[in-house]
């Protein structure tokens, strides 16, 4: 039985020892790299840009650092989370962002009467969450709090290659085919609606705000705006477009209004001919590349960005 | 819990420590754990059925002792057909009692009669034919004095419900289980290194092989509409490599986890895909199984039949098979699988083959020998796979129309198939080369130094971990019989 046990343990501490290895290869083969387009947790670390745009998928496919760079002249990176409409989780990912470079100048939030103020206490389906699995092991201190965030549990944590295995992420991390996946920085969308797939709808009015819970978007929003004041960053909210089926112009009000309250600089992308115009959209939300140009334009015209990044903190 | 969940790992841990290290050192109560634990196991799967394991136990047990103690053949016999028959109603009951109603409203209602029969709702007691099966044989055993009567009922209810075989089998029988119940295991270091190295390629083809193969099958068998041909010949080829690797692979789990416990079961699967002809396939697959019909049923009727020479052969073959198909469940598709198989025996019975040992001379014989035999038994589990003969039908003829000859389309990505396709070669490979040993890596590099075999069982093992979450783990098929 000795001699068993004795077999048992040096085969097991091979075993680790071999897989160990397997994930450090693999942590490094992914290192500064994103696996999905998503995960821009390393892709966007010393880039030190002069202008962060944060938001949720909205904020991730409406804002083109390419056009802020050239016409306003500050470097741009878009830190967007797929799937997050929640000021909580812009928060983590601006602190991750600033763990890993200079603070920005300016940082534009993408504003909507669908964003929450957002809590920890949510479930441990998220959206890309697989896309982060290869940051979970053995965490790095500036990732630390989104690993959390992502619930990642401590067999995800500690034991190698559990969470490559368990969110099916091997083959991206080997060929990192999907690394590039958004090359402009930006989920810049060059579809049309399909309007037969997916439907023109107002689904998307039932996830606006409701009343009760606008308090606390208002604290949300004005911690986020102290933590910016803090690093001595200007934070800057824009409203961008959605299909006219989902706009409700009472709704969209109450993003400015709270903007006005809390003396955020605040500007209104919403026009009313982007919104009317079905070829702006690949979805009800979400504009495609043709409608971010249209919106660009809008932004361009309307001076209110010259004069705000004029005031440089 | 079964075998490949974390529950059973904590469950064996633990029981195998007590077993070894606690009550190691007596017979008496290293059986009354074996039984405890057994029972534990059932238990946790379904514990309403556990007192139908308990009563039939005891009831078989009760019988042979009344066989050996009977004065005339009168009582014997009585002992013999009460003891079947309590096992078999039971097993009937569960099994078959719908099909059968159901089968006989069928036959009334082409004699224009519609007699007010209903069904029953029934639940399956799990690995019921299999203890029923060992059971029978047991009493049929005492009766014809191969045996004697188990006199220690620990023993006996450890044979019906040892739980490694509980569930799934292998079938073993009494003469050679209950004399290891007999006698106090002692921990040998050769056996147990020999079990692990065989739970873990019986994990290997249950979770690399049979799990991967499982969502394509599922796919292609759910949907066979909307598939080529060629789509549905890959789906009957890996089905059948599914249901090898799952059944095989749980068998060599179970065998694997009895050495631990110092028990040697007899193997289940004897590389059945490299046997040459029909008859020879049956050899080799589901050994305890076919050896078991082979005694208690085919002998008795070929001894029937006797005069009626070759006919004779072929009418107790064909039974044979028949029932070999109904065992599987209650489903006409499942005696037509047996039905097939027993007609295919039909040439070697006219040519005088079935009994002759296959001295293939040339390769190429050979070869085609095993390519046909191959596709024949491929083909056939078509039917075993399907919900009804009219799906199997449509399959059949599906999979055989033009679209034989296009590209197939898998909807699980073509990667995912050539890794598939990839395994299953390394185990036919592994198997080909081992197919002299008890199992397929029990001989692989065992005389190369330790750094190689560690290696290849580190690719095992890394496969299996891997493996383990590209799909839901799928319950071991066989659990449904």
């Amino acid at each position: 039985m000795k001699q068993l046990l004795k077999n048992i343990f040096l085969f097991a501490c091979v075993l680790l020892v071999v897989i160990s290895v397997l994930q450090i290869a693999l942590s490094i083969r992914t290192k500064g790299k994103s696996i999905s387009g998503y995960d821009t947790l390393d892709l966007t670390a010393n880039v030190n840009a002069d202008l962060v745009f944060l938001g949720s998928s909205r904020g991730w496919a409406h804002f083109d650092p390419g056009f802020f760079e050239k016409n306003y002249h500050l470097k741009s990176v878009n830190i967007g989370m797929n799937g997050f409409s929640e000021i909580l989780v812009s928060e983590l990912r601006l602190k991750n962002y600033l763990s890993k470079n200079k603070s920005p100048k300016f940082v534009i939030l993408n504003i909507d009467p669908f964003i929450k103020a957002g809590n920890l206490n949510h479930s441990i389906a998220l959206t890309n969450k697989n896309d982060y699995a290869h940051f979970a092991f053995m965490p790095s201190k500036e990732n630390m709090e989104m690993v959390d965030f992502y619930k990642f549990d401590n067999f995800e944590k500690y034991i190698p290659l559990y969470a490559i295995f368990k969110y099916k992420i091997l083959t991206d991390c080997i060929t990192l085919r999907n690394a590039n996946a958004f090359p402009e920085g930006y989920e810049a969308n060059v579809e049309k609606w399909d309007t037969i797939k997916d439907p023109v709808n107002t689904k998307a009015k039932q996830h606006y705000i409701k009343d009760a819970e606008i308090p606390n978007l208002e604290n949300a929003l004005r911690k986020l705006n102290a933590f910016c004041k803090s690093k001595n960053i200007k934070l800057i909210c824009i409203q961008t477009p959605v299909y006219k089926s989902a706009y409700d112009a009472k709704a969209f009000e109450i993003p400015k209004q709270i903007c006005q309250k809390l003396n955020i600089p605040f500007v209104d992308a919403c026009d009313e001919k982007i919104i009317s115009n079905i070829d702006n959209f690949y979805n009800t939300i979400h504009l495609n590349k043709n409608g971010v140009a249209e919106m660009n334009k809008l932004l361009k015209n309307g001076k209110e960005l010259d004069t705000i990044f004029k005031i440089n903190p | 819990m079964t075998f490949n969940s974390i529950e059973f790992l904590a469950f064996f841990l633990s029981f195998y420590l007590l077993y070894w290290q606690i009550v190691g050192k007596s017979l008496k109560m290293q059986n009354a754990l074996l039984l405890l634990g057994s029972y534990l196991f059932y238990a946790w799967f379904s514990w309403k059925f556990l007192a139908l394991i308990i009563i039939s136990s005891a009831f078989s047990y009760c019988c042979g002792l009344s066989i050996s103690k009977a004065e005339n053949e009168k009582r014997k016999s009585f002992f013999l057909y009460l003891a079947i028959f309590q096992s078999l109603g039971l097993l009937l009951f569960f099994k078959y009692f719908n099909f059968f109603i159901t089968a006989v409203a069928d036959l009334l209602a082409t004699i224009n009669l519609n007699p007010n029969i209903h069904t029953l709702k029934i639940i399956l007691p799990l690995g019921i034919s299999f203890y029923t099966f060992r059971l029978i044989s047991y009493i049929l055993d005492v009766y014809n004095e191969k045996i004697d009567a188990a006199n220690d009922w620990v023993a006996f209810f450890n044979y019906v419900a040892f739980f490694p075989c509980l569930l799934a089998g292998p079938i073993d029988r009494a003469d050679n289980f209950i004399p290891q119940l007999e006698k106090k295991r002692q921990f040998s270091y050769a056996q147990t290194v020999d079990g692990f190295r065989q739970i873990l390629w019986g994990l290997f083809k249950k979770i690399v092989i049979a799990d991967s193969c499982a969502p394509i099958t599922n796919q292609l068998f759910d949907h066979y509409q909307d598939y080529p041909g060629s789509s549905l010949l890959i789906g009957a080829f890996l089905y059948i490599i599914q249901i090898y690797a799952d059944f095989s692979g749980y068998s060599d789990m179970a065998i694997g986890i009895a050495k631990l416990l110092g028990f040697n079961i007899p193997k289940n699967f004897n590389y059945p895909f490299f046997a040459q002809n029909i008859a020879e396939f049956w050899k080799r697959w589901h050994i305890s199984l076919t050896s078991w019909m082979t005694e208690y049923v085919y002998t008795p009727l070929s001894f029937i039949f006797r005069s009626s020479g070759k006919k004779g052969v072929m009418l107790s073959i064909i039974i044979n098979f028949v029932l070999v198909g109904l065992w599987h469940g209650s489903n006409w598709t499942f005696i037509i699988f047996g039905l097939l198989h027993g007609l295919y025996f039909i040439p070697l019975i006219l040519n005088g083959t079935l009994t002759k040992r296959n001295k293939t001379t040339s390769n190429l014989k050979m070869w085609f020998g095993i390519f046909s035999t191959f596709a024949i038994v491929m083909l056939t589990a078509v039917i075993f796979r399907c919900e009804s003969i009219s799906m199997a039908f449509e399959y059949y003829t599906h999979m055989f129309s033009k679209s034989l000859i296009s590209k197939p389309l898998i909807t699980t990505g073509y990667v995912v198939l050539m890794i598939t396709l990839l395994y299953i070669t390394l185990m036919f490979v592994t198997e080909w080369f081992g197919k002299n040993e008890n199992y397929g890596i029990a001989g692989t590099f065992i005389k190369k130094s330790r750094a190689l075999r560690w290696s290849f069982y580190m690719f095992l093992v890394i496969s299996i971990y891997y493996f383990s979450f590209v799909d839901k783990t799928q319950l071991f098929m066989y659990l449904q019989f």
